[in-house]
């Protein structure tokens, strides 16, 4: 995704991603990489996105086995460090190789489900022979410790220990210090066949680390699939359908999981929306308020979770694959740095024309040009809606400013206020503050503000229309403004110099 | 003055009754790992079959003291044993123990490690830092035997975050510390004890101040209004430097404060400051949080503050060294009898460190 940090975070992929849960450090690592799906990657996209539908299949026939695979997934831990020592030839210590053995032992269980390995797609070899290296010879322990079995010298130097220290336990005084001094003589000779026998089974364990790295990507993958399976299964969404670039996309009511969630904590409901992008322009207009923003940003969510081989929260979607995305929504630049925000914005919009040369985009941006002139930045985004017409890439602009159909410009609509009856306008008016109010309310929300804003909302109409001929932008700002109890006196002068501009 | 026998030990410091005991130094070097020594051998010697499972907060056993370079007594751990320590002691032990579990929790010494004795011999104890770990531990080394004793021996003079809460019981090992002065001995201990054996908050409250914790992981202070009832938390990463907060945070109508974490005279000085205490309860969690001195005690009591605790501690034995700090002794054949008759806690001097 080609954005801003503010943009990423405004969109809040990482955030909406932490439903996605990965058991193991294997899974969570290979989500955390976010690995996006190029367009040759298509046949392994598709390979993905069947084996989650087969994974979400398999939930209920085999649960009780998916909750002992994510049980044992739980147990894993990141071995990498460990597996590269052994592959160098660096003598572990115990504890490592007690993680290694507990690591084949869960490979093992893992392997012993094979109905859910194949809906996931995923292969994983039990590794007996490694696992005992680490056993005893011929038992199966919890624990490891370096066994008295490994050699006769350790063995037998054990024996010796032991014998001592049943000594000790009964000694006392210079007959116990004596003994003491013997029992470290045997220690000593003990930790040296220990290093040698850690030595021994270092060697032998590298012939299986190729194996055991094969296996821990598998591992992941399984997790990865299974976590994304629960999440599809928690949105109730479709198996995305993948199709070739002369084709449009296809969303139909699609949702966006953060704001839906902020929306329903109070008491709203959030409008699904249903969009059909063609290579070139679409353009979004509506009045302010009117969830625009929204749209977009819904839109590209399911697009780019699409390409992150994630099933997005839509009912139903169909696409190309894209080369790139790009998301411009803030207005770059800061007056404080005595940077000119159009200056900066110019220079993104250098930057993607460059790109689409070398691959097909799917661009969003959010009111482009909003810090210009009016006059001047109608005619930049009815360019800008000009030059992506010609292309095969996909731009998706939401605008105030007004853009004649074209070829290859599609417009879209939200449907937003439209007309209230007098009864509900009355019932939505904000009186005017008083006189002596007017200095503390000047500079803060009144909670009566906010009701009022909140009440404008759920009148609102977000569904997006196609609209099949040019159509004026939509007007409404003033209407809100007389909503919002902005003076009457104020109003009609705002309605005089509107009238004006329509001359 | 005899020492006391292995029976006599467990049964002065009741550990049969016991499933934790944490073993609490009032200064450094004042025995403990001596005192933990003893028990073992007692336990050892009762043929008692119940294992111990051991963990430290903090270092020790090691053969030398990090700061002083003083020789220091070493733990000699029978085979059958559990013990939760770091990976870096593991390889300092000279018993051959069988890893049976890797706890997930790393400390500087690397990760802790829960393992068994299959041997005798001598072990380093380098256990977590935090309470809620040592709790972990505790779980981790009751699944490989449900029944074993927990002892967690604290590092240092640190007397928190071991006690109240995480165990049940507390021995306390004393010594002459910086002092040889038998009048500054006594009133150390005194001093100690009564810290360490504050009586409980009743029932009620301590369960609405643990409802408040486990929903609030971060809650260093609940305030609980006389009048409403009400309850208010101030969370924060700790309560140093949080004084003006509390300040802010403390009503007059509040007839109980708890505050969670290490009590220091910096703390009390500021909340003494607050109107109208009389009456108040100062609710800490344990005694072996406040690490303040005698006559911030009496300022309290002046105050007409109670000092409470969410988890009493049951002070079973006081183990004391007749040496100072520095480990030169001290002779004073009379010192144990004044002490015993100072508190209402047994004392014993246990003898000297096992080799």
């Amino acid at each position: 995704m080609i954005c801003s940090d503010g943009e990423k975070s405004r969109l809040g992929i990482d955030q909406i991603l932490e439903a996605c849960v990965c058991r193991s450090p294997q899974g969570r690592a290979l989500k955390e990489r976010q690995d996006f799906y190029a367009v040759a990657e298509r046949d392994a996209l598709q390979a993905e996105f069947q084996a989650i539908a087969d994974i979400r299949a398999s939930l209920s026939e085999l649960a009780p086995e998916w909750r002992s695979v994510e049980s044992v997934l739980g147990r894993f831990r990141n071995l990498a460090g460990t597996v590269r020592g052994v592959e160098n030839g660096r003598l572990l210590d115990e504890s490592e190789l007690f993680e290694l053995k507990r690591c084949f032992s869960l490979l093992r269980q893992l392997a012993s489900f094979p109905q859910a390995l194949a809906a996931a797609r995923v292969s994983i070899k039990a590794q007996d022979e490694a696992e005992a290296l680490l056993n005893p010879p011929g038992l199966a322990t919890k624990g490891f410790h370096l066994y008295s079995a490994y050699s006769e010298e350790l063995s037998s130097v054990r024996h010796r220990k032991h014998l001592l220290e049943t000594r000790i336990l009964r000694s006392q005084g210079q007959e116990r210090q004596e003994l003491l001094a013997e029992r470290s003589l045997l220690v000593t000779e003990e930790q040296q066949e220990e290093l040698r026998q850690i030595g021994r089974l270092t060697t032998e364990l590298q012939e299986h680390m190729g194996l055991l790295r094969d296996n821990l990507r598998a591992v992941a993958r399984l997790d990865f699939r299974l976590a994304k399976a629960r999440l599809a299964e928690s949105w109730q969404a479709p198996q995305p359908e993948i199709t070739t670039d002369e084709l449009p996309v296809q969303i139909f009511q699609a949702w966006h999981p953060l704001l839906r969630k902020a929306l329903e904590a109070g008491g709203a409901e959030f409008t699904r929306q249903s969009i059909r992008l063609e290579q070139g322009s679409t353009v979004i207009s509506g009045l302010n308020m009117g969830g625009k923003s929204v749209a977009l940003e819904t839109f590209l969510l399911c697009l780019y979770l699409l390409q992150l081989g994630y099933c997005p929260p839509c009912e139903k979607i169909s696409s190309p694959l894209f080369d790139f995305f790009i998301y411009m929504a803030e207005n770059p630049g800061s007056a404080v740095a005595g940077l000119s925000s159009f200056g900066m914005e110019a220079a993104r919009l250098r930057e993607y024309f460059r790109l689409i040369e070398s691959g097909r985009a799917l661009i969003v941006m959010d009111e482009p040009c909003r810090g210009t002139n009016p006059h001047e930045a109608t005619a930049i985004v009815r360019a800008i809606c000009r030059i992506y017409a010609a292309t095969d890439s996909c731009l998706l602009l939401a605008t105030h400013y007004e853009v004649p159909a074209g070829t290859g410009i599609y417009h879209y609509q939200i449907r937003g206020l439209g007309d209230l009856s007098e009864a509900k306008a009355a019932r939505l008016a904000v009186g005017s503050a008083a006189a002596d109010e007017t200095i503390s309310t000047a500079c803060s929300i009144e909670r009566e503000d906010l009701e009022a804003v909140k009440a404008i909302s759920k009148l609102m109409d977000y569904r997006l229309v196609k609209l099949e001929d040019e159509t004026a932008v939509p007007a409404g700002a003033i209407r809100i403004a007389e909503l919002l109890g902005v003076d009457e006196e104020l109003l009609s002068i705002m309605r005089d110099a509107y009238a004006e501009l329509d001359l | 003055m005899k020492n006391p026998s292995a029976a006599e030990l467990i049964a002065l410091s009741g550990l049969d009754d016991l499933s934790s005991l944490a073993i609490i130094g009032l200064s450094k070097n004042a025995g403990k790992t001596t005192s933990l020594n003893h028990l073992i051998q007692a336990w050892t010697e009762a043929e008692k079959e119940r294992p111990l499972a051991l963990t430290s907060v903090g270092r020790d056993g090691e053969a030398r003291d990090i700061v002083s370079g003083i020789c220091k007594p070493r733990i000699y751990l029978p085979h059958g044993h559990l013990l939760a320590t770091s990976a870096a002691s593991l390889s300092r032990c000279d018993a051959l123990l069988d890893i049976r579990e890797l706890t997930g929790i790393r400390s500087a010494l690397g990760e802790i490690v829960i393992g068994k004795m299959l041997s005798d011999g001598y072990v380093e104890l380098a256990g977590p830092s935090q309470a809620s770990e040592l709790k972990h531990c505790e779980a981790l080394l009751r699944q490989e035997e449900p029944d074993c004793l927990y002892i967690v021996d604290g590092a240092l003079s640190r007397r928190s975050p071991a006690g109240g809460g995480i165990t049940e019981a507390v021995l306390l090992a004393v010594s002459y510390g910086k002092s040889a002065a038998a009048a500054t001995l006594l009133e150390r201990v005194r001093h100690a004890v009564k810290l360490l054996t504050l009586p409980g908050v009743d029932a009620g409250v301590r369960e609405l101040i643990l409802s408040a914790i486990s929903r609030e992981e971060g809650l260093r202070a609940l305030a609980l209004d006389e009048n409403t009832g009400s309850v208010r938390l101030l969370t924060a990463e700790s309560l140093l430097g949080e004084a003006e907060r509390l300040h802010d945070f403390y009503r007059i109508s509040d007839r109980l404060l708890f505050l969670r974490g290490a009590i220091t005279e910096a703390l009390l000085a500021e909340l003494l400051k607050l109107p109208d205490l009389q009456g108040k309860q100062f609710v800490v969690e344990d005694g072996s949080r406040l690490f303040i001195e005698k006559n911030t005690v009496e300022r309290l009591a002046a105050a007409g503050v109670e000092l409470k605790v969410l988890y009493p501690l049951s002070l079973r034995l006081i183990s004391f060294n007749p040496q100072m700090e520095d480990g030169s002794p001290v002779n004073n054949p009379g010192i144990v009898d004044e002490l015993r008759r100072a508190v209402s806690v047994p004392v014993y001097d246990l003898g000297p460190a096992l080799a």
